[in-house]
């Protein structure tokens, strides 16, 4: 065990160093792009890399708390990798501050021509001004960060307390993660209608967090099921996964895959069924001048591919299989992030601009890198949480072929 | 088991036919082992009765995987694209209306239909699925003969060795179980 901790920590502080030169190096590009190209295109490019990578985070904080509070071996999988995801997001506060100082650029409720031309923007004014989106911001901030590192400090006083004590700090982890998760859904709830829906001031959806939030779950599962893949082909964790844990995780997968696919068509159907002027224009820049290849790619790859994929219990049972469809639906979520975030900018024309690659893998690198910092920091198998001894009987049972060993 | 009752009608009353052997056992660990070892030693009509789902025991028995999700699958194709179907046949042949200016064939209406189709004829494979599977309805079963087989719905696990297998010797299927650790044997017959 000992032996293969030291080889995971030399491979990733290699990957650790690699994606800190890339991501910043993609990121000092991208700020030349300012020069080459322009502000509002580099701001563009930034906010859909910041929201990409905040989403990878939020999701963690949806699932860290969600497996305190249901204690299932298949949360045990994913809790220090979640964990450390989640320590990122206090780090995404400094990742804001290009957005907060791009405002008057990005968001058109800023503009005074579009306040005096559409009534229904002038009518949100006392909400979407300036100085009280950049409070609500502070605010949403100040709030994740507390429970970020409270959730952490548990779990460090968790790991160093008695194995005897191991069920209070269960209990303990599970008293801030109840009141923390519904305060993250609300968090969420308001930061994705301040940095995203309201880059189209006059629409209005209360679908379109919740979609977003299923999404970042989804995304996720599927990044766990990669890296947790990836972990045993190296033989970095010292033990298999269970298949029958897998199969958890799977499940998920495929449920979350239903769930965004139910939310993200609820809020379409209900907008063209009423057919209002106010929510039309949304779905009608997404259906016009190129987008609606990507809505229909959204369709497919989103929904019926992985669907159809992970329908079947073997697809879900094996490792190999299950990462590849993973993969896929990283980065089918990556378009759709791109999907909610470009067309309010470029209403005619799908628009990629080489600063959404730039900026995409300069704030990813550094995620990449400050994630890896915060996972080497403690071992990825709590030594004290309550599910190990549940854990253990499930490696041991290979025998009766309760659970066989995951095949690679 | 009708026809061997109209068998019985027209011959003169015999004994009936051993059916046979089932052996008890105490726990779940314990009939999944003996179930290994009572197909290694080649006998492959082998069934077991459990009180509780035990996990393993499909494979132990040799089981092959079970044909359901595929009729599920097909019912709940069968629904989606018959109830998606028929509301584009009505809209577009049967009765085209002019709703709210919106063409006669819009897809975004028909999906939760679509969708509760799925789901409906889905949820009826699965049922009549199982029951068809199972063979029922089935008034009449053999291995209630078996002394003591009531507890296989309260707390008993037990495997029984079909007459039927071509390997099948009383006395041999009786020492295996036996010596396999369980805690009653007994033939019995059909």
């Amino acid at each position: 065990m000992a032996e293969q901790t030291d080889n995971m920590h030399q491979t990733l502080s290699a990957i650790q160093r690699r994606a800190t030169i890339v991501g910043g190096a993609a990121l000092a590009l991208t700020v030349v792009g300012i020069a080459v190209s322009s502000t509002s295109q580099v701001l563009q490019s930034y906010l859909f890399a910041f929201l990409f990578f905040f989403g990878v985070s939020a999701g963690s904080f949806f699932l860290l708390t969600l497996q305190h509070l249901t204690s299932g071996v298949w949360g045990l999988m994913i809790r220090r990798f979640t964990e450390a995801s989640t320590l990122v997001i206090p780090w995404m506060g400094l990742f804001f501050l290009p957005i907060a100082a791009g405002v008057g650029v990005l968001y058109e409720w800023t503009h005074p021509e579009v306040i005096a031309e559409e009534a229904v923007v002038a009518a949100k004014v006392p909400y979407l001004n300036v100085p009280f989106f950049l409070a609500r911001t502070v605010i949403y901030f100040v709030v994740w960060i507390w429970l970020v590192r409270r959730l952490r400090r548990q779990s460090i006083a968790q790991d160093n307390a008695p194995k005897s004590e191991s069920i209070s700090w269960r209990d303990k982890l599970a008293v801030t993660s109840g009141p923390g998760l519904a305060a993250h859904i609300m968090l969420w709830t308001l930061a994705a209608t301040d940095w995203g829906m309201s880059l189209e001031p006059a629409w209005a959806s209360s679908m379109y967090p919740v979609g977003w939030m299923v999404g970042q779950v989804l995304t996720n599962f599927a990044i766990w099921i990669i890296v947790l893949w990836l972990f045993t082909r190296n033989n970095f964790l010292g033990y298999d996964i269970p298949v029958d844990r897998l199969h958890d995780l799977g499940k998920f997968t495929f449920a979350f895959t239903v769930l965004w696919t139910y939310l993200n068509f609820s809020q379409y159907l209900i907008i063209w069924s009423g057919n209002v002027p106010e929510f039309t224009p949304w779905y009608y820049y997404r259906s016009n001048g190129g987008w609606q290849y990507v809505s229909i790619a959204l369709i497919f790859g989103h929904f019926f591919l992985p669907f159809f994929l992970l329908l079947s219990r073997h697809t879900k049972r094996n490792f190999g299989v299950v990462a590849r469809i993973a993969m896929w639906i990283v980065a089918i979520e990556v378009l759709y992030v791109f999907w909610l975030i470009n067309p309010a900018f470029h209403h005619d024309a799908i628009q990629m601009h080489w600063t959404h690659v730039t900026a995409f893998v300069g704030v990813g690198g550094l995620w990449i890198s400050l994630f890896l910092r915060y996972l080497k920091q403690l071992p990825i198998l709590p030594p004290n949480d309550h599910r190990i001894p549940e854990l253990e009987a499930q490696l041991n049972d290979h025998g009766h072929g309760h659970s066989a060993p995951v095949s690679h | 088991m009708f026809k061997r009752k109209s068998n019985a009608a027209e011959a003169a009353p015999t004994a009936p036919a051993t059916y046979g052997m089932m052996a008890e056992f105490s726990g779940t660990d314990e009939i999944i082992a003996a179930a290994e070892s009572v197909r290694a030693a080649g006998y492959t009509l082998v069934e077991a009765y459990t009180h509780i789902p035990v996990h393993g025991l499909d494979d132990a028995l040799g089981h092959k995987p079970t044909r359901l999700p595929w009729l599920v699958l097909a019912g709940g194709i069968t629904g989606a694209s018959g109830l998606f179907g028929f509301m584009t046949w009505v809209n577009l042949v049967d009765y085209p209306m002019n709703i709210g200016g919106r063409p006669n064939f819009s897809w975004p209406a028909f999906v939760p239909i679509t969708f509760e189709g799925m789901v409906l004829f889905s949820a009826f494979a699965a049922v009549f699925g199982l029951i068809l599977i199972c063979g029922f309805p089935l008034p009449y079963h053999p291995v209630f003969n078996a002394p003591g087989f009531e507890r296989a719905s309260l707390n008993g696990f037990f495997l029984c060795i079909e007459a039927k297998d071509p390997q099948y010797d009383a006395a041999k299927a009786s020492s295996l179980l036996t010596k396999l650790g369980a805690t009653a044997v007994h033939e019995f017959s059909e």
